[in-house]
């Protein structure tokens, strides 16, 4: 069962999605809340596998509650929703470590979508955020250099950075390179560390920015 | 015969024909939307720039959920022009916005009570 955390101060927004959210299954809302603060509050208590985010709250905004869940709860991961659909303001929530974004006038088959993915692969991608990553590399915007320089990748390691780009499960990967899955976790790790990326979202975002894999 | 503002079967769509869900939600909307909306106009009398482009972009999402196509367009209208020219500069497009929520909430309404 994937244990959501709402953080809205909207209570209509939040009521609308929790009603939403009652008929997915496999997933239930645990945890909800008005800002950020009240959200670090419940995680004292409350396990919660995904949090879905809102980014203006008051007391605690979306950007300063994900600095903090980052470092006192990096486990949790963090879906953020907004009525923002600006490249920048994607851009830097994908460098803030979000696992994925989600305009919040999405359709249910999007949000039941981007929780199965962020909670099986650890991010989720709409086409929205990967035009926006896309179109800032083209237009040679600045991609947050997370990225130091690094060991060469080895030929393991990349597909395994390309299983991860198309949204493929650590099984998936493990299916397809006739491996376990444990070592392809093995991997990850060893790609985490060579890019610096803290996520999921940073190592498909250095990928692009590097040219190992282009979305269709 | 007058056109609707609204087009429920988005809602419907949303919450899967549940007509309970749907009953639910625009019970709450009633309830919230005034607040939204008394935002765009406060943001308006205090020539808020800011507030008003935060206050319509909180109220995309309801738009989109009723199918109010005419109210999504205002939405964008205000928030457009608010960031551009400031909140003064939205005052025609804010007055109608003000008359359209009163058109919808009438309509939900009416609904209800069939």
């Amino acid at each position: 069962m994937i244990k959501l955390a709402l953080a809205d101060d909207q209570r209509l927004f939040r009521k609308g999605l929790l009603m939403l959210l009652r008929d997915m299954s496999g997933a239930r809302v645990v945890l909800e809340c008005v800002n950020g603060e009240e959200l670090l509050q419940g995680l004292k208590e409350t396990a919660v596998d995904i949090v879905l985010l809102d980014l203006e709250m008051p007391v605690m905004d979306g950007v300063e509650t994900m600095h903090r869940l980052r470092e006192e709860h990096p486990d949790v991961k963090v879906i953020v929703l907004s009525s923002h659909e600006g490249e920048n303001v994607i851009k830097h929530l994908m460098e803030l470590g979000a696992n994925g974004f989600m305009q919040k006038n999405a359709e249910p088959d999007e949000i039941d979508t981007a929780i199965r993915s962020v909670a099986d692969t650890g991010y989720y991608f709409s086409d929205k955020v990967s035009n926006a990553m896309l179109h800032g590399l083209v237009k040679g915007k600045k991609v947050k250099p997370t990225f130091e320089d690094i060991d060469p990748l080895s030929e393991r390691e990349l597909e395994v950075l390309r299983g991860i780009c198309q949204e493929r499960t650590t099984a998936e990967i493990a299916g397809k390179l006739f491996v376990s899955p444990r070592t392809v976790e093995f991997h990850r790790n060893n790609l985490l560390l060579k890019t610096g990326a803290r996520n999921s979202a940073g190592l498909v975002v250095y990928a692009m920015a590097n040219g190992h894999y282009i979305p269709l | 015969m007058s056109l609707r503002s609204t087009d429920l079967t988005i809602l419907s769509n949303l919450f899967k024909g549940d007509r309970a869900l749907v009953t639910e939600w625009i019970a709450l909307y009633l309830e919230e939307a005034p607040g939204y909306f008394q935002r765009v106009e406060d943001a308006l009398k205090a020539d808020d720039a800011k507030a008003m482009t935060f206050a319509v972009h909180e109220l995309r999402p309801q738009a989109h959920y009723l199918g109010a196509s005419k109210l999504l367009e205002l939405l964008a209208l205000i928030g457009g022009t608010a960031d551009d020219q400031g909140a003064r500069a939205c005052k025609g497009p804010v007055e109608e916005l003000l008359e359209l929520a009163r058109r919808i909430e009438t309509e939900l309404r009416e609904d209800r009570a069939t």
